[in-house]
């Protein structure tokens, strides 16, 4: 028996549709399913998205023998204490037009657009609740949509395979599994050894057997503690914010999500809902937008303190890209909809109110284990490094130098963190070139590939508005390691180098009070490209 | 061969340091850095504690 639905080769019956116009997919979806709800319905938001791709077939097959469907209908048999009846189907959806089983075989690989596995399942009482048990749909390609670290997916259709990258969407059947399961699936896949987790085995961890402890309905679900024991098991670490309740957080919830997305590594946030619940969705991405006028006003300002300010990259990102279990996959939610706090209703004077409803509660940033340094930690750890070093290059030399002085002076400076192993990075080096031309010399990057440790950096880029934005480029980097803990006091160990315009920076001697740094001449006299 | 022995952070980035010199092949300036403030220590303090109180908080979700 194959383990995952998505690859079984047992079929008990199929269909090959085409679904170019004026074949309507309202229709098919209410007549193949018709116990879906008409309104609030996943699966159209998924075929909306096959529309988007200009998907041309749907193949449609009856699927059996799944150890993941059976291990859930036996935790469903547990926990209502009777047999549940489970129809399960494979929708896979595709770019090109296909009549016959054997034309499967001509597809390639970007003509497959995803797929859905639907199951339904008739419990004991006679009630039948049809559900999108798991979903991977490759997002759209949009210019400005940003979503790293997606997963190859395998995929079986009529015996043949087809990979699908993105994150894997899936709905709660709130039976043996919440939201907070299916937030954690998405997230979870990125680091479980098997690459994907599966909802008994997070049960399992705490303890949720279905008969001393059940989840869904009116029972349990998880909290954020669960939730965090979960994703560790998985082979995640977590960076946790709570939002609920706390008037005086140190930064928003918006830079632990982005700090975690933009590197690869998705999030989970926690909202509260208007009936006084918690609601769960992974975050897997961001679009970015050089337009937006938001990082002029002050509330774009990252202050770490009253002498340390500067605008984060994350300024321009306008939406987050997430799954909603209750309406779909790879959907933007406007950045600033999203809110910790609000205005309580009856106060006068006006004043936050953290605990009013429909507001972010909590948020589960996510990085390898590996790395001692969250992204937010190296930011103002770079930040520190940075605004000093910049004092070291003598004004009048390099006219850019001298303007990230005085934007620096008006707290106006860019900054972006991203992780990058040192290959990249040297990688990165040797692509650049500035506004005229000049590229770093072959020496200098032969050197950084030789005596660079082989290891993961937080690479904090450095920029001012108008060309971070609309040009997508930099002026300078450091360099910082990421696997050392951050202690109370400032630690040396954790600069790796630095790069401003025609200078590199290593550290020379001296110790933490008084250190000393090497300026080492550089070719490149103005900006560069962003690492991408 | 004999197997080579890692280096440790410190070393290596002391051999990135002196080659990056020789191949920068320009004059090199030493200059010792003045932390401007204690801005990032403080914060990186309050950030600690505040991401280490919120793994207490246990807020249901289902």
């Amino acid at each position: 028996m194959e383990k995952y639905a998505r690859e079984t080769n047992d079929i008990i019956s199929a269909e090959i549709l085409s679904i170019q116009r004026p074949f309507s997919l309202f229709d098919f979806v209410e007549r193949t399913f018709p116990f879906l709800p008409t309104l609030m319905n996943p699966v159209k938001r998924i075929l909306s998205q096959v529309r988007q791709h200009q998907g041309k077939t749907l193949i449609l097959e009856a699927i059996e023998n799944a150890t993941d469907l059976s291990e859930e209908n036996e935790d469903l048999n547990i926990r209502l204490r009777g047999a549940v009846e489970s129809k399960s189907y494979r929708l896979s959806f595709f770019k090109k037009e296909v009549h016959e089983k054997q034309q499967i075989e001509e597809i390639v690989a970007d003509d497959f657009i995803g797929y859905a596995i639907i199951k339904t399942d008739r419990l004991p009482s006679s009630e039948v609740r049809t559900r999108i048990y798991e979903s991977v749909v490759t997002p759209s390609r949009f210019p400005n949509n940003f979503i790293r670290g997606m997963k190859e997916w395998r995929c079986t259709v009529f015996g043949n395979k087809f990979y699908v990258r993105g994150y894997l969407y899936a709905q709660q059947n709130n039976l043996t599994n919440v939201c907070a399961h299916v937030a954690l699936r998405t997230v979870a896949a990125n680091y479980h050894r098997e690459g994907d987790m599966s909802y008994r085995e997070m049960n399992n961890i705490v303890g949720i057997d279905h008969e001393s402890r059940k989840v869904g309905g009116s029972d349990d679900g998880l909290t954020t503690t669960e939730m965090v024991k979960i994703l560790e098991a998985a082979g995640a670490k977590c960076i946790t914010g709570n939002y609920f309740g706390i008037t005086d957080q140190p930064i928003n919830f918006q830079k632990y999500l982005y700090g975690s997305i933009e590197s690869g590594f998705p999030a989970i946030v926690i909202f509260s809902t208007s009936d006084g619940g918690f609601h769960a969705i992974p975050v897997i991405g961001h679009t970015f937008n050089e337009d937006i006028w938001v990082p002029k006003a002050d509330i774009s300002y990252f202050r770490v303190g009253p002498g340390t300010q500067y605008i984060p990259s994350e300024s321009w990102m306008s939406m987050f890209i997430a799954h909603d279990d209750n309406w779909g996959s790879n959907f933007c939610i406007p950045r600033r909809y999203l809110h910790s706090k609000r205005i309580c209703k009856d106060s006068n004077p006006l004043k936050f109110c953290p605990s009013e409803g429909e507001g972010v509660a909590f948020v589960i940033s996510t990085m390898p284990t590996s790395l001692k340094i969250n992204p937010i930690q190296a930011e103002v750890i770079g930040a520190d490094f940075l605004f000093s070093i910049l004092n070291l290059v003598p004004n009048g030399r390099n006219k850019w130098s001298d303007r990230l002085k005085r934007y620096a002076k008006s707290q106006l400076l860019v900054l972006r963190p991203i992780l990058v192993t040192n290959e990249k990075y040297v990688n990165h080096l040797s692509e650049i070139s500035d506004w005229s031309g000049n590229k770093i010399a072959e020496t200098i990057l032969e050197t950084l590939k030789l005596h660079l440790q082989d290891n993961e950096y937080w690479l904090i880029e450095l920029s001012v508005p108008e060309l971070f934005s609309a040009n997508r480029r930099k002026v300078g980097e450091i360099l910082v390691r990421s696997d050392v803990e951050v202690g109370t006091e400032r630690n040396l160990n954790q600069f790796v180098m630095a790069r401003l315009p025609e200078t590199f920076v290593l550290r020379s001697d001296g110790d933490s009070q008084n250190p000393t740094f090497n300026l080492i001449p550089s070719q490149v006299k103005d900006h560069v490209d962003l690492y991408s | 061969m004999a197997p080579v022995a890692k280096l440790s952070f410190e070393e290596s980035q002391k051999a990135l340091m002196t080659q990056m010199i020789l191949a920068a092949n320009g004059t090199v300036e030493k200059h010792e850095i003045r932390f401007c403030n204690e801005d990032v220590p403080t914060f990186l303090d309050a950030l600690e504690k505040f991401e280490s109180e919120s793994r207490k908080t246990k807020i249901m979700v289902k």
